[in-house]
């Protein structure tokens, strides 16, 4: 009697898990479905109720999307600015966090420490305005200096996510290298980067999802024309753009390079977005 | 899951190729376009274009706010390089044209070749910080008929030339008029009997669309009541917009159109709005000649006619549309010059005004395109006033006027007319002086 | 030889100067000058487009304290920074923690929910904005709602809300995998000696695996609240800031008064936002050093 309820009891539960999950799958995927459906269709379409099924199936929206120019381009600036920006930001934060992560008992880097990760509560819009300014003095109104900014601007994140990790490597690490005569930068690449492993894996992924969505950053930084991906989407969104068919068009281009990025690296991105979530 | 993946994975694969092949096509007809548009330029009299040696050289950046247009800017652009092979020209399309511009003024650079309307507070402040260049020499200023091209003028110098002009006013669909047998609304007795009349059919009569509150029927209602200039003393602090006699009428006017808002009109931003429209959702919506080829292009058979808003004094509604400005600092003043040029000649200006059915800023040009000659007429009979928001004060004003109509029709389903009109007055007000930001 | 060991013990004292210096530089530059030219900047008339400027005292900051939108904005930034912070951890929590059960399909699971992450949240905004107009106005009308009938990010009651809960479509996957990553890092014998001592799911939930996932939590922690606070292109996309100011964040209204011209005030709203956040930081800074927590 007791095991029939029981196991009635894990089928009800099983059942409601799957149920919860299901629901959670058609809440994710009903915006795709909508938006690669709108693509398809033609304005006279909306006549008809919005998620049937369009008249006529055919590529002329996505057709006229490329035709308009601006897609490849905005897709090549994007992942210019994604790659450079993330290896900046990783060489330079990997390193600060694990001299700051060791030295926090001297007065210097215990001060650093702060002086970056105020920035995690203080949104970088404070300093949107001025960025622009300066942008010109130093001629950075352009895609490199975009990754300069993405780069000057991940610290306090990062910073505060990996000076954690590296307090968790053991000190005996280090000093056995010193002992052996081993110089820092060295120690750092050959010994103790391997061991951060994890936490780069997890500030890669963030970082590479950050800045490639990025929007407000390139709003104002760009105005030579350039444009990433989501300029290139908020060009389409003008007020005189009225067909919104050709809209869901870009949406749905704008989508296609990360997903089949995403499927196919599905595993690595996963498990990097989780390595530095377990203790190291 | 590796299924998924891999049926996916097709999928995406195919809609590249698809994308690849798409591409080559169009490039294709783009190229056969332009050869045959050449002829068109070269049929006239007049050598527009003897001013401007064939073999001047640049490359010029071409600014533009007009996404609509993107697409026969790019053949104009073909069409120049057939008669100036040496010039190139890079449209850049910019959503927040005045936006980006300033920005990028801040960092001390300007533009090439810049389409933009004078009279906005945006063209005025470039042009106080000398970013404008003076091209009253050039022989295009003359082109243009005298009493647009005087917008264009400071201190008896021209910093510009306009191509086109817009109207803005009522849009109707001919058709469903027809089919439901109700007058088109050429005053405001048969204006309100159109709205009432679709009403009771269950037609939306306005599609209205006061979600981003740029909403044009207020703007357009303003100016039939309250002129540019009692406006002009108004942003100077000299008196109140409500001191302005005919402010409250054009309040109460806006009001009853917004009473004809059907619910979701407030979710209808400008694209939402004129996509319904085209697709027959409302009889009537109020905008300007530049959506014509957007609805066309949503619904080819739809017929259109344009009406002036029946309210104040009854003109019509009608700024500069498209006109060319030149950097001052600009590395290629040649090139430029010679761009613009041609921009501005007769028989791009007919091609411009027929495509688009805007009324013409050139002398000599004659426009076949009918849909908004109700328009055109007035604006010959001298009964045109200019956008009221342009003499907003500088900055944030216009924008804040937006929200407040927004807040309007708000304030009209929750408290009511009386209460609504009496909070959109005093907001004005606030807005007007400077006292909201 | 010996000189040398010692050069090697003078690089390890050098060296981390070496490389921290040039980064408290870098970022010296960027944020705490860029945030002092901007100090500078809000007492001006400056426009942005011409050469001079006027200083105006605190003109700009009277303004903005009288303004019914600042009011506005902070109103919305506490209920997206809330509904944000708040929603976005516990449904990850909640969902990771389902999908740490031994169930079959988890992985399928888990690359579904991840989609909305690679999304940019702008296209996300336009798409549900789409959804607003088209669709829930529908349902509005065919169950005779009149809320839902003119749309949700129409309503200023509704839209905070509403766009708190787009931002919380696209968060919660990140935020999942982590709090799913952590939970299958807790050794399974840890929790075998719990069940053997007796303790409940509940218990073992509370006592056992919350504190063992304290590194997950403090990485959603960070990422979410850098969401919450810097709200702009989720903004952006579904209602520009309306209706009337509702859905104003700090970001959407210093943009909008930067592009209309009014930098000097815009920049005044980004001191206000700095000088707010920059109080709440350092409080959190105090409180957390005051408890010895690791930060």
């Amino acid at each position: 009697m007791a095991m029939a309820q029981s196991a009635g009891k894990r089928f009800l539960s099983k059942f409601g898990i799957y149920f919860v999950l299901l629901l959670t799958s058609v809440i994710v995927l009903f915006p795709f479905y909508m938006t690669v459906l709108t693509a398809f269709k033609q304005p006279a379409d909306a006549r008809n109720f919005i998620l049937a099924l369009p008249e006529k199936w055919n590529l002329s929206n996505f057709q006229q999307v490329l035709k308009r120019g601006g897609y490849w381009p905005a897709l090549q600036n994007s992942t210019i600015v994604t790659i450079f920006a993330t290896i900046g930001t990783l060489l330079l934060n990997t390193i600060l966090s694990y001299f700051l992560g060791r030295n926090q008992h001297k007065k210097f880097f215990n001060f650093s420490y702060y002086w970056f990760i105020i920035g995690i509560f203080i949104p970088f819009q404070v300093v949107m305005i001025p960025l622009v300014v300066m942008g010109k003095t130093f001629g950075m109104l352009n895609i490199p200096g975009l990754i300069c900014m993405h780069i000057a601007l991940s610290f306090p994140t990062n910073v505060f996510l990996m000076t954690g990790f590296v307090k968790g490597v053991p000190r005996d690490v280090d000093e056995a290298a010193m002992i052996d005569g081993c110089g820092p930068i060295r120690t750092f690449y050959q010994i103790i980067a391997p061991m951060m492993s994890p936490i780069i894996a997890t500030a890669l992924v963030l970082t590479v999802l950050g800045v490639w969505n990025d929007f407000t950053l390139p709003l104002v930084i760009l105005q030579r024309g350039e444009k990433t991906l989501p300029l290139f989407i908020y060009n389409y969104r003008t007020k005189y753009i009225t067909n919104f068919n050709l809209a869901f068009a870009a949406y749905t281009l704008s989508m296609i390079p990360p997903m089949v990025v995403y499927l196919f690296c599905q595993k690595y991105i996963i498990k990097g977005l989780a390595a530095g979530a377990v203790k190291g | 899951m590796k299924n998924l993946k891999k049926v996916l994975a097709v999928l995406l694969s195919a809609c590249f190729v698809f994308s690849f092949t798409a591409c080559d096509d169009s490039g294709d007809t783009n190229e056969g376009n332009g050869g045959t548009d050449d002829n068109a330029a070269t049929d006239t009299d007049f050598d527009y274009y003897g001013d401007y040696a064939k073999d001047i050289s640049g490359d010029i950046e071409f600014y533009q706010q007009k996404p609509e247009i993107e697409d026969y800017m790019y053949e104009v652009i073909d069409d120049f390089n057939a008669l100036y092979p040496n010039i190139t020209v890079n449209q850049n399309v910019q959503q927040d044209a005045s936006s980006t511009l300033q920005a990028r003024v801040a960092a001390g650079e300007f533009t090439d070749v810049w389409l933009y309307w004078p009279t906005d507070m945006v063209w005025e402040s470039f042009y106080e910080s000398g970013w404008l260049m003076d091209v009253s020499d050039e022989p295009f200023v003359k082109y243009a008929s005298e009493s647009v091209e005087a917008l264009f003028e400071r201190d008896g110098k021209f910093y510009g030339v306009p191509v086109a002009m817009n109207s803005a006013g009522i849009i109707c669909n001919v058709g469903m008029f027809e089919e439901n047998d109700i007058d088109l609304p050429t005053d405001w007795d048969t204006f309100i009997a159109a709205c009432d009349a679709f009403k009771a059919k269950g037609i939306t009569p306005i599609g209205l669309t006061l979600k981003d509150g740029a909403d044009c029927a207020r703007n357009i209602i303003l100016g039939t009541y309250v002129t540019g200039d009692e406006i002009k003393s108004v942003a100077a602090g000299e008196k109140k917009l409500s001191d302005c006699e005919g402010f409250e009428k054009a309040v109460d006017d806006t009001i009853t159109i917004y009473s004809y808002a059907e619910d979701k009109a407030i979710s209808s931003d400008y694209n939402t709005g004129l996509t319904d429209f085209a697709n027959e959702e409302s009889a009537m919506f109020i905008s300007g000649n530049w959506t014509f080829n957007s609805i066309t292009g949503i619904n080819p058979d739809i017929e259109l006619a344009m009406y002036p808003i029946p309210t104040g004094n009854g003109y019509v509604c009608s700024g500069v549309d498209v006109g060319y400005t030149i950097g001052a600092k600009t590395q290629y003043p040649d090139a430029c010059k010679a761009f613009v040029n041609f921009l501005a000649s007769q028989p791009q200006a007919e091609k411009y005004c027929n495509d688009e059915a805007a009324i013409s800023a050139i002398k000599d040009v004659t426009i076949t395109d009918t849909r908004a000659k109700n328009m055109a007429d007035k604006i010959a009979a001298g009964e045109s006033f200019n956008w009221p928001n342009h003499f907003f004060p500088a900055g944030g004003a216009e924008q804040l006027a937006n929200q407040a109509s927004t807040q309007l029709y708000m304030d009209m389903v929750d408290l009511g007319n009386e209460k609504a009109k009496e909070n959109y007055i005093k907001q004005m007000d606030g807005i007007m002086d400077g006292s909201i930001k | 030889m010996e000189q040398a060991a010692k050069k090697k013990i003078n690089s390890w004292k050098v060296v981390p100067y070496c490389v921290v210096i040039p980064c408290v530089l870098i970022y010296l530059v960027f944020f705490y000058i860029a945030a002092v030219e901007g100090a500078v900047y809000s007492f001006t008339d400056w426009n942005g487009v011409s050469s001079t400027y006027n200083y105006i005292g605190f003109g700009n900051y009277v303004d903005a304290f009288n303004s019914e939108y600042l009011r506005m904005t902070i109103r919305f930034t506490i209920i997206f920074a809330v509904i944000v912070l708040v929603l976005t951890n516990v449904l990850g929590l909640f969902l990771a923690v389902l999908l740490d059960k031994a169930i079959k399909g988890v992985n399928v699971f888990r690359a579904i929910f991840f989609f909305p992450a690679v999304m940019s949240t702008l296209t996300i905004a336009y798409i549900f904005n789409q959804i607003d107009y088209r669709l829930i106005t529908l349902l509005g009308e065919t169950i005779g709602n009149d809320v839902l009938k003119a749309g949700l990010f129409a309503s200023a009651t509704w839209a905070p809300y509403m766009v708190a809960l787009t931002q919380v479509w696209q968060s919660f996957p990140v935020t999942m995998v982590i709090f799913l990553a952590g939970l299958q890092g807790v050794p399974e014998d840890i929790l075998e000696s719990a069940r053997i001592d007796g303790a409940n799911n509940m218990q073992i939930f509370w006592k056992i695996k919350i504190p063992m996932i304290i590194p997950s939590i403090m990485i959603n922690l960070v990422n979410n609240t850098k969401t919450g606070i810097t709200a702009f292109d989720i903004v952006m996309g579904t209602t520009a800031g309306g209706p009337g100011g509702a859905t104003y964040s700090f970001a959407m209204y210093m943009y909008i008064k930067y592009s209309k011209q009014e930098v000097a005030y815009a920049c005044a709203i980004a001191m206000i936002m700095a000088i707010i956040f920059g109080v709440i930081a350092t409080l959190q800074i105090i409180y957390m050093r005051s408890k010895e927590v690791e930060l």
